[in-house]
């Protein structure tokens, strides 16, 4: 059995590929390697993405920085380009005489729909806030949700993790749910499952607890997906992988040290 | 001769209504609104649904997890078809990811372990007793009960990275395990476990390709293969992988790489009777263009991901989905009920056939020899013979 183990895992590595879109293949090459000269290893990796439908291949370039997002939908006859430059999302299709139309698209309804504070967080205070990370200052974005128990119950834990390691602990609540009642489950998580740990680490429930984010950014990078997500900025740039979910102290730390070492 | 006749078309229409009768096509999309007091909401004052939700093989029961008020942690939402469709809500001793034990539904688990008996939960709610406590404690655990089993006798596989104080020790760190447990049932409907069954753990095999850190682990409804996104793979990026359980339930065999960094996935059962598609589904927020409801499934055949949509309602997905039996996907949404022009935006829960999708349609035009096993609907019949 372990023998066909083996050969069939070892078939699978030979047959994997890295997954960046093969411009040489499409229409209108020219316009289109132009359009992503940016969207290189030096700034950021690309990914295979949802696909609007069956019909696209889709790819999407995760950035270093928030003003460099890309994603195409490439098909047999057309090819959707939507871009995201920290402000505006945009949409063109790539037509027969190959020009390109962009036009500003409505941001998801997790975003546009939910009602915004001054002290909630978007992405003209990420590019701020990114500038200020210098090498080897390191900060920990953490996504929770009382969607996601888990998210709630690790908040402290994870807290913990970023401050043993150096790193600036920025909590940011999902922007669909109640503030008030997010805070209260935090509390709840907090004395019912956690107290004697939390306790030595923490001051819980302030206001910049339920700061919540509607970075496009974030979502873009799966972070509405699941909670907790853990994105890891460090020397002006965010780690293009993020880490989902919760997990232990060890393996914790030893995903976000090796994160830190590859962004600086 | 006449009269022989006359009997013979009777019956040939009989038969023919019986086959037009059996071959009535579900409702492409069904809507059960979450309406009640006690349902929590946000600072728009909009109904707020548990995004991590399970979905239970016969369509009929959500088991949801959210920490609001108004209502337990976890709550089992039974979803009533009448001329206005609605939910019923029992509330449940359940803390956290509480999770069902796939395939059967016979359990419903809160994570210390302890199974309870999903009539218990709707009979005695909160009050409820368990039967019995076995299988692994840890993050993120997901049950499925084996092929097989019967009411009498059967077993539950469960799957998860033990935590420290499950005694796993530094080997819960990152490292998949899956524990078999054997329970019984007496004539008087109480279970008990008769075999705690050892700790196995996973993929040692898979760590020089896939790494050791295994996060958002998923099981198949009767525990064959599971799903989980290496957060760290030595062979490329993270990405949502299917394995196959090996017999001696550690080493581990990948099926198929999804190629996208995705939340927790969800499998469809394996066909028996043609209708369902074997498919393993997204919750795919993070896509943008407002294409599709934010469901989208990789169809294991074609190897292509479709997407969902009901445009009319303008349907935007909330919660993670589920296969019924049948085929049928469930999930938590948002959708607009409009009359004469006028919306209103209702939220709750959502039964659709994948088969009726514009996409999969689509693909059938396209492709009628690669689609040719895809049918056009799931059928009232197919509904029907779901064992629960």
């Amino acid at each position: 059995m372990k023998i066909v183990f083996f050969v069939f895992t070892l078939l699978f590595i030979c047959s994997l590929e890295a997954s960046p879109p093969d411009f040489e293949k499409v229409q209108c090459k020219g316009v289109v390697k132009e359009l992503f000269s940016k969207n290189v290893e030096e700034f950021g990796v690309w990914r295979s993405t949802f696909p609007d439908s069956f019909v696209y291949e889709a790819f999407r370039f995760h950035p270093y920085f928030p003003t460099n997002w890309s994603e195409v939908q490439i098909s047999k006859k057309d090819m959707i380009v939507r871009t995201y430059d920290g402000k505006d999302l945009k949409e063109a299709n790539i037509g027969s005489d190959c020009s390109l139309n962009f036009q500003k698209i409505d941001f998801p309804f997790e975003l546009k729909k939910n009602e915004k504070l001054d002290t909630d967080f978007d992405d003209q205070k990420l590019i701020v806030y990114l500038k200020t990370l210098k090498k080897n200052k390191s900060a920990l974005f953490y996504l929770w949700s009382p969607k996601f128990s888990y998210s709630v119950t690790h908040y402290p834990f994870v807290e913990k993790y970023a401050r043993d390691l150096g790193l600036e602990f920025i909590p940011l609540l999902d922007p669909r749910v109640n503030r008030e009642e997010s805070l209260r489950s935090l509390n709840l998580a907090y004395s019912d499952f956690w107290k004697k740990n939390a306790l030595k680490h923490r001051s819980l429930a302030n206001q910049g607890s339920v700061a919540k984010t509607f970075s496009m950014d974030f979502y873009l990078r799966f972070g509405f997906s699941h909670f907790p997500i853990s994105i890891v900025a460090s020397n002006e740039k965010i780690h293009p992988r993020w880490i989902t979910g919760v997990m232990t102290e060890k393996g914790f730390k030893a995903q976000v040290k090796k994160i830190i070492k590859e962004l600086n | 001769m006449g009269y022989q006749i006359k009997i013979f078309r009777v019956l040939l229409a009989f038969l023919m209504a019986i086959k037009i009768e059996a071959a009535t096509c579900v409702p492409a999309h069904e809507y059960f609104p979450m309406e009640g007091k006690w349902v929590p909401k946000n600072d728009n004052g909009d109904i707020v649904l548990g995004m991590y939700a399970r979905m239970s093989p016969d369509g009929k029961y959500v088991l949801r997890s959210f920490s609001g008020k108004g209502l337990s942690q976890v709550t089992l939402i039974e979803l009533v078809r009448a001329s206005k469709n609605s939910v019923q809500v029992y509330e449940t001793p359940f803390s956290n990811e509480a999770f069902p034990v796939q395939g059967s539904w016979r359990y419903l688990v809160d994570i210390g372990g302890q199974h309870y008996l999903l009539d218990d939960i709707k009979k005695y709610q909160k009050n409820a007793d368990k039967q019995f406590t076995g299988g692994i404690r840890g993050f993120y655990t997901v049950a499925s009960e084996l092929l097989g089993g019967t009411k009498e006798k059967h077993q539950i596989r469960s799957l998860s990275w033990p935590n420290e104080a499950t005694g796993g020790g530094e080997q819960g760190v990152g490292v998949l395990s899956n524990q078999v447990i054997t329970a019984q049932m007496n004539g008087k409907g109480v279970a008990t476990k008769i075999d705690s069954g050892k700790m196995n753990y996973m993929c040692a095999n898979l760590r020089k390709s896939d790494g050791n850190v295994m996060s958002l682990p998923m099981m198949s409804p009767w525990g064959t293969e599971f799903a989980s996104m290496p957060q760290d793979p030595k062979n490329g990026d993270p990405s949502m992988r299917i394995y196959e359980f090996a017999d001696n339930h550690k080493d581990c065999r990948l099926v198929q790489d999804l190629g996208l960094a995705v939340a927790k996935i969800n499998f469809s059962f394996p066909a028996v009777s043609g209708s369902q598609i074997e498919a393993v589904l997204f919750y795919a927020s993070g896509s943008v263009g407002g294409k599709g409801n934010g469901v989208s499934f990789f169809e294991r055949k074609t190897k292509k991901i479709f997407s969902l949509d009901d445009p009319d309602r303008r349907v935007r997905a909330d919660s993670y989905p589920g296969f019924t039996r049948d085929g049928r996907i469930m999930y938590g949404a948002y959708w607009d009920d409009c009359t004469n022009g006028a919306c209103v935006e209702k939220a709750g829960y959502v039964l659709s056939d994948p088969l009726q999708s514009d996409d999969v349609k689509k693909f059938k035009t396209l492709y009628p020899e690669e689609g040719k096993h895809l049918k056009e609907c799931i059928t009232d019949e197919d509904v029907k013979t779901i064992v629960f």
